[in-house]
């Protein structure tokens, strides 16, 4: 859906920047091709550090943030799907924000003034923050084959920052677990009977409950 | 022996000093990785200083600095490594003024891609992942 979302859009001067918050080009390989083969004609880049998710306040994946043409961010971090294969999952009907997408782009209309937008922005903790220096101390670790400094230092980030997708999740991979396997599912229960945590507050899309 | 320094999207290789106790490095090494200098004034970097009361000639104490610079850092001294970063109140305010960071990610193909490469068009930045 993004695909059709980009090439219907980008003649009106729209462009979108994937941004896969994964170790690296291998990682996403099979994840960055459309199922029929072909590719997709927007970037698509590796942000290894997480430095984007610092930045522009992602928690989890996926998320979108809506940047206007002076630069100015006129929509904060969101979830928004592609499409509803995840629907039962995660409550999410993808074609809100897609249809806000359109109207934006299309019409200039934004459902956000810009006290909205900083009213729906969720800037990290100092512990978050300092989650995320432990993780790039892990990488740099890791790189070097220190495979029990780096776990440790993951470990650290995850004890900082407990309700962060990106830390806890994207973490699995780094460390030997299977972010589908059992431990996803015990941080997901966990973190459900926690309350959602740290989730995004903008919620388009999501069902009044 | 060297000191891996991560700033952001830098990554620095400063040469360690003997300290045995803090994890410090040599200024003129620190110096010509980060542009950052010891002078009279305190520390500089272009035309940008900031006060500080004493720090020993020649090393630079990375856990100092930092605190010199209010901003956070994860320091492995055993390890030689050392991560600054931002404060969660910095952030908040550079988040809060909607202004969008420009940031250099490589592509699938290494080819270096920047935020503002597409200035002047509306940009939907999506986060995604393997996992």
């Amino acid at each position: 859906m993004w695909q059709q979302l980009h090439d219907e859009l980008s003649p009106l001067g729209f462009e979108i920047i994937a941004i896969a918050l994964d170790n690296d080009a291998e990682a996403v390989r099979e994840w960055a091709r459309p199922s029929d083969g072909t590719r997709y004609s927007f970037p698509i880049v590796i942000d290894r550090e997480h430095r984007s998710a610092e930045a522009y306040g992602f928690t989890n994946v996926p998320a979108t943030v809506w940047i206007d043409e002076a630069g100015t961010i006129v929509r904060p971090a969101d979830r928004a799907m592609g499409d509803d294969r995840f629907r039962a999952f995660t409550g999410v009907d993808s074609s809100v924000h897609h249809d806000e997408l359109r109207a934006w782009v299309r019409e200039g209309t934004l459902k956000l003034d810009l006290d909205a937008v900083r009213a729906f922005t969720d800037p990290p903790s100092e512990a978050t923050q300092l989650a995320r220096l432990h993780r790039r101390v892990a990488l740099e670790l890791f790189d070097r084959g220190d495979l029990d400094g780096a776990h440790e230092h993951f470990a650290a980030s995850e004890t900082l920052a407990p309700d962060d997708w990106t830390i806890r999740r994207g973490n699995m991979p780094m460390t030997g677990r299977d972010p589908f396997g059992p431990a996803f599912f015990d941080f997901m229960t966990e973190w459900n009977e926690r309350g959602r945590p740290g989730e995004y507050r903008l919620k388009t899309g999501v069902a009044e409950a | 022996m060297f000191v891996t320094l991560i700033d952001g999207e830098h990554r620095y290789t400063v040469e360690r000093t003997s300290t045995a106790d803090t994890l410090a490095v040599r200024s003129d090494s620190f110096e010509t990785a980060t542009g950052w200098a010891l002078k009279p004034q305190g520390w500089c970097r272009g035309d940008v200083c900031v006060p500080v009361a004493t720090t020993a000639a020649g090393e630079v104490d990375l856990a100092q600095f930092a605190a010199v610079m209010r901003r956070p850092a994860v320091i492995d001294q055993a390890r030689g490594v050392a991560a600054l970063g931002m404060s969660g109140h910095d952030r908040a305010e550079a988040m809060l003024s909607l202004q969008a960071e420009n940031m250099t990610f490589p592509d699938l193909d290494g080819n270096p891609v920047s935020i503002h490469d597409f200035h002047r068009r509306k940009r939907l930045l999506l986060a995604w992942s393997s996992w």
